[in-house]
């Protein structure tokens, strides 16, 4: 294995020579010494109930590339209009691209049912993992910054799922978005602005339906840009000692 | 500052441990990225993806009916984790509903009131690190922010709960209107509940020992200033930490001298966890065992018969046990003198003491983990002296004192030892002294119980007060003063031996004439090593003269004072 290793690096060097300075020094980094836990160093006895809550961030990651992946395959399918060909109260494109993806694209089902379910444990998995930084002070400094970037990706995780909620423009995301459409009015100043950004008017209307499918796209790929910042940022930080 | 200054240089300590690059020379406590935490990473991923493609079979997400705005469902209600906001919002109106209160200004309406609380919560959580600052990071050390905390989360919880008011009603059959009022006042109720049961709960977290004793980074300032392991007796005493892991067996070797406690930077109180430690553990290890052990739990059996005090004043002495270990041990006269003087010098700084009869103390019997005799003496004891009437305990015995002063709870009664009343008095007994001025070398030992109860100056400042005294200090004194070698009748043998004339070598090496403690026993450990030392081949080698503070105090009175030799001789 070695050898093999050494020569496809080799062939990568003579054509890329800056390739090997920079992998040797990203593997120094990346390798940083973990701290000893609190436990290993006294020997005192573990509280083993707490190592999952150690281990949300690694979760999280791993629930946001199912939804990535998920929400890719989702949109091949998905149609966002809001349009109804026929009566008030008739199904829209929208809801009739949910039901196709629902019965007849193979698999479908398990593709919207792992997207929606991912996106839950996603923000139970979030608030968990708040919640042990909180109380495990692993927010102190050096990593106050870090703290504030995890806490706008939490609610970039809930403003995720809210956009979502609507998608398939049935009545329970319809009337749960008026719900959120009225808290928006009513805060003050900036609430009209914030509820015309979002919802696309002072009422739900077609234009909501695409305000929200694109909204849900950006606010992914903020929360890549954002989540990879913050993981990156874990590491040149290291990880705050456990106690 | 001093201390800001010591928490940044932690911090930066800290920074540096937890960020420095991979020595490859060193060994790496940590699994490396690959293959460890990538396989790590790998399984977790795989029981994932697992768990919600079987959530997706089995709990298909449900798709409603098609949207309808002129069709408004039964039942509104918002996704989960948004529940609370709006259980806040209803929560606000439920409240304004019940202090009948309208505002006129939109701004205070229960709905913009309401959002407005919720995004104040969240916002707070941003500041979070600018608000809890310094590098104190233990869950149970940092109880407001972990009330805080816990408050937080039940608010959550029950806003939440309180958004599904109609749900609830339905489902415990009772009236909106009721079910509003009972999950309003829960809402508010348990959190702050939980929120004060966990700063309580905290608090009593943090006395117990084992708790204490987690804060030990192993240091090792302890075994270095231990006497037990300066002889040799046990090579590797690292007393706090392993005791903690009882690794090792020093709970009957330690002389609880307490200089431990003393240096330890953590502020461990070592001493009193050995103590408890002790507690109904069987102990082999006493000396005088046939003698003055048997008479003082004897003593505990019978039932002195009470007589009414026969004077009353506001201040009580207490002899202990002087006239018994007189009676047992052959001391001579420095030992029997101790009660005499000391109820002397209390009469010449104008304090005229009830001397108070009551049964030992039960210093030993507790430090030899003897729990049931020692809790029998102390109700005996503390009925006995609240019967007296006094409102302050004077000891001239430390062991006394600290008993006295740390293990009963004598309600309404000041205890004190002898050193501290005599030298509040100080201006009575300023003349009292003889004045000829005659140079006298004197050196303090600074008794162990003593030092528990942070006293130091008061026999200091007592001593120098007598014409012509000059004070020399032993090379340990005060918090580091070296322990006498024997507590508590316990583990005198040779090499305790070594440790009693180690002290005297101390004492002798600052050129004084006389050594002067306030506590018998360490009184008695020396003279009976001085007398051991007067029967070998070096027989000069300790002249000092070592006697009681109390002792040394009244006979340096102007109108002299006589020894109490009768005593000795019954």
């Amino acid at each position: 294995m070695g050898k093999s290793e050494k020569k496809s690096s080799n062939w990568f060097v003579q054509r890329f020579p800056y390739l090997q300075q920079m992998l040797s020094r990203a593997q120094t980094s990346i390798n940083l010494e973990l701290p000893r836990s609190h436990s290993e160093r006294y020997k005192a006895k573990a509280f083993w109930i707490a190592y999952p809550f150690y281990y949300l961030g690694g979760i999280i990651v791993v629930l946001f590339l199912i939804e990535c992946v998920t929400g890719v395959l989702l949109s091949l399918y998905y149609v966002p209009s809001a349009v109804t060909l026929g009566e008030p109260g008739d199904p829209s494109l929208a809801y009739q691209s949910v039901e196709f993806i629902m019965t007849r694209v193979p698999f479908g089902y398990i593709l919207r049912g792992v997207h929606h379910w991912t996106a839950h444990l996603l923000i139970v998995a979030g608030g968990l993992h708040l919640i042990r930084v909180f109380f495990t002070s692993a927010y102190k400094r050096p990593r106050e910054l870090n703290w504030v970037l995890g806490v706008a990706l939490f609610i970039l995780s809930i403003l995720l799922g809210f956009t979502g909620y609507l998608l398939p423009w049935d009545q329970l995301g319809y009337w749960a978005s008026t719900i959120g459409l009225e808290i928006t009015k009513s805060i003050p100043v900036i609430g009209e602005v914030a509820a015309k950004i979002g919802f696309g008017g002072s009422s739900l209307s077609p234009a909501t339906l695409t305000r929200m499918y694109g909204l849900h796209w950006t606010l992914a790929a903020v929360g890549i840009l954002l989540s990879g910042l913050h993981i990156v940022i874990v590491w040149i930080q290291g990880i705050a000692q456990p106690h | 500052m001093a201390t800001e200054h010591n928490e940044n240089d932690e911090i930066e300590r800290v920074i540096e441990y937890r960020t420095r690059p991979v020595d490859r020379e060193k060994p790496v406590f940590s699994s490396p990225l690959f293959p460890h935490q990538i396989i790590q990473f790998s399984i977790v991923a795989c029981v994932l993806i697992g768990a919600v493609i079987f959530l997706a079979a089995w709990l298909p997400p449900p798709l409603h009916a098609p949207a309808n705005e002129f069709v408004t469902p039964a039942l509104l209600l918002p996704d989960w984790y948004f529940l609370w906001v709006y259980g806040v919002l209803k929560w606000v109106g439920w409240v304004y509903s019940v202090f009948n209160f309208n505002p006129a200004i939109e701004i205070l309406s229960a709905k913009v009131v309401g959002v407005l609380t919720s995004l104040a919560l969240v916002g707070l959580l941003f500041i979070v690190p600018f608000i809890d600052r310094g590098p104190s990071a233990r869950l149970t050390t940092r109880r407001k922010k972990t009330s805080i905390g816990i408050w937080v989360i039940f608010f959550i919880v029950f806003m939440s709960v309180y958004g599904l008011n109609e749900i609830v009603a339905h489902a415990i059959d009772m009236d909106i209107e009721s079910t509003s009022t009972l999950l309003g006042v829960l809402a508010i109720g348990a959190p702050t509940g939980f929120g004060i049961l966990t700063y309580i709960g905290l608090g009593r977290f943090q006395s117990g020992y084992e708790y204490q004793l987690n804060r030990c980074y192993q240091c090792e300032k302890c075994a270095e200033v231990c006497p037990i392991t300066s002889i040799g007796e046990i090579q590797n005493l690292n007393l706090v930490n392993d005791t903690h892991l009882n690794i090792t067996d020093d709970t009957w070797n330690c002389l609880t001298c307490g200089q431990c406690s003393a240096n330890c930077p953590q502020g461990l109180n070592y001493e009193d966890y050995i103590l408890s430690l002790r507690q109904g553990q069987p102990c082999d290890l006493v000396a005088h065992k046939d003698a003055f052990t048997e008479l003082t739990e004897i003593m505990t059996q019978i039932d002195i018969e009470d007589e009414d005090p026969p004077q009353t004043s506001e201040y009580g002495y207490f002899p202990g046990c002087l006239e018994h270990l007189a009676a047992y041990m052959e001391v001579g006269d420095p030992f029997t003198d101790i009660s005499k003087a000391s109820m002397r010098l209390l009469e010449e700084a104008g304090i005229n003491p009830v001397k108070v009869d009551i049964k030992c103390c039960g210093h030993d019997q507790l430090w030899q983990g003897k729990t049931e005799i020692y809790e029998s003496l102390k109700d005996y004891n503390t009925r006995k002296i609240s019967e007296y009437g006094i409102k302050t305990l004077v000891t001239s015995c430390a062991e006394c004192h600290r008993t006295f002063a740390k293990n009963y709870a004598l309600e309404g009664i000041e205890v004190v030892h002898l050193s501290e009343v005599l030298s509040k008095n100080m201006d009575k007994l300023q003349g009292a002294y003889k004045t000829n001025g005659e140079p006298m070398l004197v050196t303090s030992h600074d008794a162990c119980r003593l030092r528990h109860m942070d006293i130091y100056d008061e026999p200091r400042i007592l001593l120098r007060q007598v014409d012509g005294v000059e004070l020399r200090e032993m090379d340990q004194s005060r918090e580091n003063a070296r322990c006498c070698g024997v507590s508590s009748m316990m583990n005198c043998n040779d090499v305790r031996m070594g440790l009693v004339t180690d002290r005297l070598e101390q004492a002798k090496s600052t050129g004084a004439k006389y050594m002067v403690t306030t506590c018998p026993k360490c009184l008695a450990h020396f003279v009976c090593m001085k007398r051991a030392w007067g029967e070998s081949d070096d027989k000069g080698r300790y002249d000092l003269e070592i006697m009681d503070m109390s002792v040394f105090l009244a006979r340096n009175l102007e109108n002299g004072f006589d020894s109490n030799q009768e005593v000795v001789a019954d």
